[in-house]
């Protein structure tokens, strides 16, 4: 066989196997039109998703995800370098230990949270005991081969995020859906928790299980307590295809209603 | 002429005039012809999404053909992500691939390395220099030239193998 007879036989064998082609232009058009949609609603929607998350999980302190570690000073205050200093050793004490606090819970056998904890960030309020009106971090959940996100927030009722924003907007399937549940702690304060949020890929694909499970809880003191573990690591990957055999997060409700209602989750001098 | 009319004149003419030849090179890369009309489907859906661009580049023949090929080495890498996990047995065995029914030669390139599937289909089939399919599939014009002459003596080989089976049947 030479280079014309295997094209001869190609021919042949096509022609056999596959008859008369049928060429529909208007089908290929409709399909296309399809993907077209599906791709500005995607584009469209990973902007979306990507705004409703940050609102549904009161994601307040965007300058973190930004890359600054601290919410810059008012305008007319100029943070000196000191001020600076101490600002970044107490958000670093308190974060380690609100992190030892809610891993104890949510990951008692340390097997999910072996990654590196990520960003910490605070917004400065000077009226407050430690200058900081809330602190938000985030650690790397690793599971299933993929990697996920714990996102903890600790905050003053004037800089945490209402019941009503945590909890809405409802958005159809296609979009975010956050489902609250109400239930009360033992001293009968209440305590919100819910799916933390469904994403789609860039193909409009739905992922029922994409998202994860949160816990909110308004303590004693009236400091807010916002802990959820998500199943995508960044907002970036809203529109990208999740990981192959990434589950739901192994963190049941319960696990996240006694981390946010523990006595330690506070912002305070010890 | 609004520019969505003229998107879809320009890419009805471009599917009229290849739309057999890519599900035939489709075709030949999987051995199907579902999965082919699929593979085109996508291919085409892809083109017609990225048309204006690319029909101003002149480059919408490359972009299918790229998207065909890779698509299917995708097809390839992903079949296990097309089965459902059940507890439950099928009770009746599932029917694997009709190659029976399939022309002696796609048979035999089914027995080919994707690699030189791809070569021989874009070389022989859509008719590329080896310049051409030396970029489409980022290899070097030696590699195209050896694995089209190694292709070429494995499918002489297994065709000829099979027409011997064939007598030998027969006279069985």
């Amino acid at each position: 066989m030479n280079e014309q007879d295997l094209r001869e036989q190609m021919e042949i064998s096509v022609g056999t196997d596959l008859g008369q082609p049928v060429v529909d232009p208007a089908a290929d058009i409709a399909r296309g039109r399809r993907r077209l949609r599906r791709r500005r609603v995607a584009s469209g929607f990973a902007a979306a998703t990507s705004v409703a998350a940050v609102a549904a999980l009161g994601l307040q302190f965007l300058p973190a995800f930004s890359g600054d570690r601290t919410a810059p000073p008012a305008a007319g205050q100029p943070m000196s370098a000191r001020d600076a200093a101490t600002a970044a050793v107490v958000q670093e004490v308190q974060t380690q230990k609100l992190s030892t606090v809610v891993r104890r819970h949510v990951d008692p056998t340390g097997a999910y949270t072996v990654g590196k904890r990520e960003e910490a960030f605070t917004t400065k309020d000077a009226s407050k005991p430690l200058g900081i009106g809330a602190l938000t971090f985030t650690h790397e959940w690793k599971q299933d081969g993929g990697v996920g996100l714990l996102w903890v927030s600790v905050a003053y009722p004037d800089h945490a995020p209402a019941r009503t924003k945590w909890c809405g907007p409802r958005f159809t399937k296609d979009l975010m859906a956050v489902r609250c549940f109400d239930t009360k702690d033992a001293n009968g304060r209440p305590v919100v928790g819910g799916s933390a949020g469904s994403v789609a890929n860039s193909k409009g694909v739905f992922y029922v299980k994409s998202g994860g499970q949160f816990a909110r809880y308004e303590r004693p003191d009236g400091q807010v307590v916002i802990i959820a573990v998500l199943r995508m690591k960044s907002l970036k990957r809203v529109a990208d295809d999740l990981p192959e055999g990434v589950t739901a997060p192994r963190v049941t409700r319960e696990q996240l209603y006694a981390a946010a209602t523990d006595p330690a989750m506070t912002l305070a001098e010890k | 002429m609004s520019g969505g009319v003229q998107r879809d004149q320009e890419f009805s003419e471009f599917v009229r005039a290849r739309r057999s030849r890519l599900v035939g090179a489709a075709y030949l890369l999987c051995g199907d012809r579902h999965a082919a009309e699929d593979l085109v489907q996508t291919a085409l859906a892809k083109l017609y999404a990225a048309w204006p661009s690319l029909h101003t580049r002149g480059a919408e023949d490359a972009y299918v053909r790229k998207i065909l090929v890779r698509t299917n080495i995708d097809a390839g890498r992903r079949r296990w992500r097309r089965e459902l996990s059940s507890d439950q047995l099928p009770e009746l065995s599932m029917p694997g691939p009709d190659l029976d029914g399939r022309d002696e030669l796609v048979r035999a390139l089914a027995t080919l390395g994707p690699g030189q599937r791809r070569i021989v289909v874009l070389r022989y089939w859509l008719d590329l220099s080896i310049e051409e399919v030396a970029a489409d599939l980022k290899v070097s014009t030696g590699t195209v030239k050896s694995q089209s002459s190694r292709a070429l003596e494995l499918l002489r080989t297994r065709l000829t193998a099979s027409r011997i089976e064939e007598l030998t049947e027969e006279r069985a």
